[in-house]
């Protein structure tokens, strides 16, 4: 058994024991069963899954980090976070378009303009899984 | 004794403050509420971020060429991982030309909520200038500290305004790389931050805090034989891509997060400090109130009095 933790600056989205942990690392999908050692992955924006049992889930997250402390906790610490439950994806395709818009404004913006491209990509993927 | 008229002109007056401080009162208590939420929302979110920079920073300190050696010659997503520039981000020089963030509020009628972020920068300034060739410029949040530093010896460098819950996050993403850019081109060696932070609403903390570089735990257990032990001590973790790109890929989101938190802590420490201030004001006011009521009623009283004896006095005349 894990335990999963999804904290962003909003506060605490995820918080629940589970069985198997599948991040969005940096360099791939990194899947994390009880017994992993230790390990701090950077996070990108993207899906992140659990299975409990025969029970699925989905988030959609922002870039951040995942922490596995060794004693089968794992906490992901990412900028945004939204179950698949939550996401709509009419609300998504907005933001994309919106975002997508942005990207060819000033270059001031394009830092916040890419993050919620990458977000609202991961958003249509969770819709997906 | 001042005249009817004047009394009354006055509580109307007095009462009119009370008003204005009263529906001050009401908007800073529910500014407060949703501040104070989103502080206690982003807390743990920073406070883990800022264990695992501090937990990275020490370790790369300890053994700064470890298992990753390899993995260095390779191109790395978070940007171009240079020895030097994660030797800026860790350890610093000296803390000689700091930069100090200076978060202050864009209103006024806090109490003493901008006075004593100022007081402290005052003595923070000195406490740099004493020591030789030290040097300080400052990043000033909110407009009430724009003009305090504006008509004071300090070199500004540049001013930042209208920081609400709304738009913090915009704000921390905007500063956030102006200040690592100027500790890794050089610029400066350390930056530093004076805020208020959030208790309750009835008690904010003014804070000094090192941002850049990145705090480095002490070795708490300092006995010699010890610290040998210490790196083994650390929980061996594994790093994904590597420790380097692990830090430089924390760098930016710890300094938004940071930077967000603080934005937040002032927020709610300033309308905690104004709600405050405007109650003691509506109590003031209230008791003012009632003062020259009974002062009014007296005069009056006293008048009255003058009245019935002219005229008693009168009719006396007339009988006789």
């Amino acid at each position: 058994m894990l335990a999963l933790h999804v904290v962003t600056p909003e506060g605490k989205t995820l918080d629940q024991e589970v069985d198997e942990v599948t991040l969005p690392g940096l360099l791939g999908e990194l899947g994390v069963l009880p017994g992993h050692l230790p390990l701090l992955s950077a996070v990108k924006a993207g899906v992140l899954r659990y299975r409990k049992g025969q029970e699925r889930g989905v988030l959609a997250v922002g870039p951040g980090f995942a922490e596995v402390d060794g004693q089968n906790k794992v906490v992901a610490l990412v900028q945004r976070a939204l179950p698949a439950a939550k996401i709509s994806s009419a609300d998504a395709d907005k933001l994309l378009a919106d975002a997508t818009e942005r990207l060819k404004g000033d270059k001031s913006e394009r830092a916040a303009a890419e993050a919620d491209r990458d977000f609202a990509l991961a958003q249509l993927d969770a819709l997906r899984k | 004794m001042p005249s009817l008229k004047s009394i009354r002109k006055r509580i109307a007056s007095v009462k009119n403050t009370q008003k204005i401080t009263k529906a001050m009162k009401m908007v800073a208590t529910a500014k407060l509420r949703r501040a104070q939420d989103a502080v206690k929302a982003i807390r743990p979110y920073a406070s883990h971020l800022g264990d695992i920079a501090e937990d990275l920073a020490t370790r790369l300190l300890a053994e700064p060429a470890g298992d990753d050696v390899e993995a260095k010659g390779e191109p790395l997503e978070a940007g171009e991982a240079s020895l030097s520039q994660l030797h800026k981000i860790l350890v610093g020089g000296t803390d000689k030309r700091v930069r100090l963030v200076v978060v202050s509020a864009d209103r006024g009628l806090a109490g003493a909520y901008n006075s004593t972020i100022f007081r402290r920068t005052e003595r923070f300034a000195t406490e740099i200038k004493l020591q030789e060739g030290h040097s300080l410029d400052l990043v000033v949040i909110g407009k009430k500290g724009r003009d305090y530093f504006r008509r004071r010896p300090f070199k500004v460098v540049s001013e930042l305004l209208g920081i609400e819950p709304k738009t913090v996050q915009k704000r921390a993403r905007e500063l956030a790389p102006q200040l690592s850019e100027s500790l890794l081109s050089g610029e400066v060696d350390a930056i530093y931050v004076l805020y208020n932070e959030f208790k309750s609403a009835a008690s904010q903390v003014v804070r000094v805090e090192r941002l850049l570089p990145i705090k480095v735990r002490e070795p708490a257990r300092s006995s010699a034989e010890e610290s040998v032990d210490a790196p083994k001590q650390l929980v061996d973790f594994l790093y994904e891509p590597s420790r380097e790109a692990v830090l430089l890929h924390l760098l930016p989101l710890f300094l938004e997060t940071e930077l967000t938190r603080i934005f937040l802590e002032s927020y709610a420490s300033e309308m905690g400090a104004r709600m405050s201030a405007m109650d003691n004001a509506s109590r003031n006011a209230k008791e003012m109130i009632s003062r020259l009521t009974l002062q009014y009623n007296r005069a009056r009283q006293a008048a009255i009095t003058k009245e019935l004896m002219e005229i008693v006095g009168g009719a006396e005349a007339l009988k006789g």
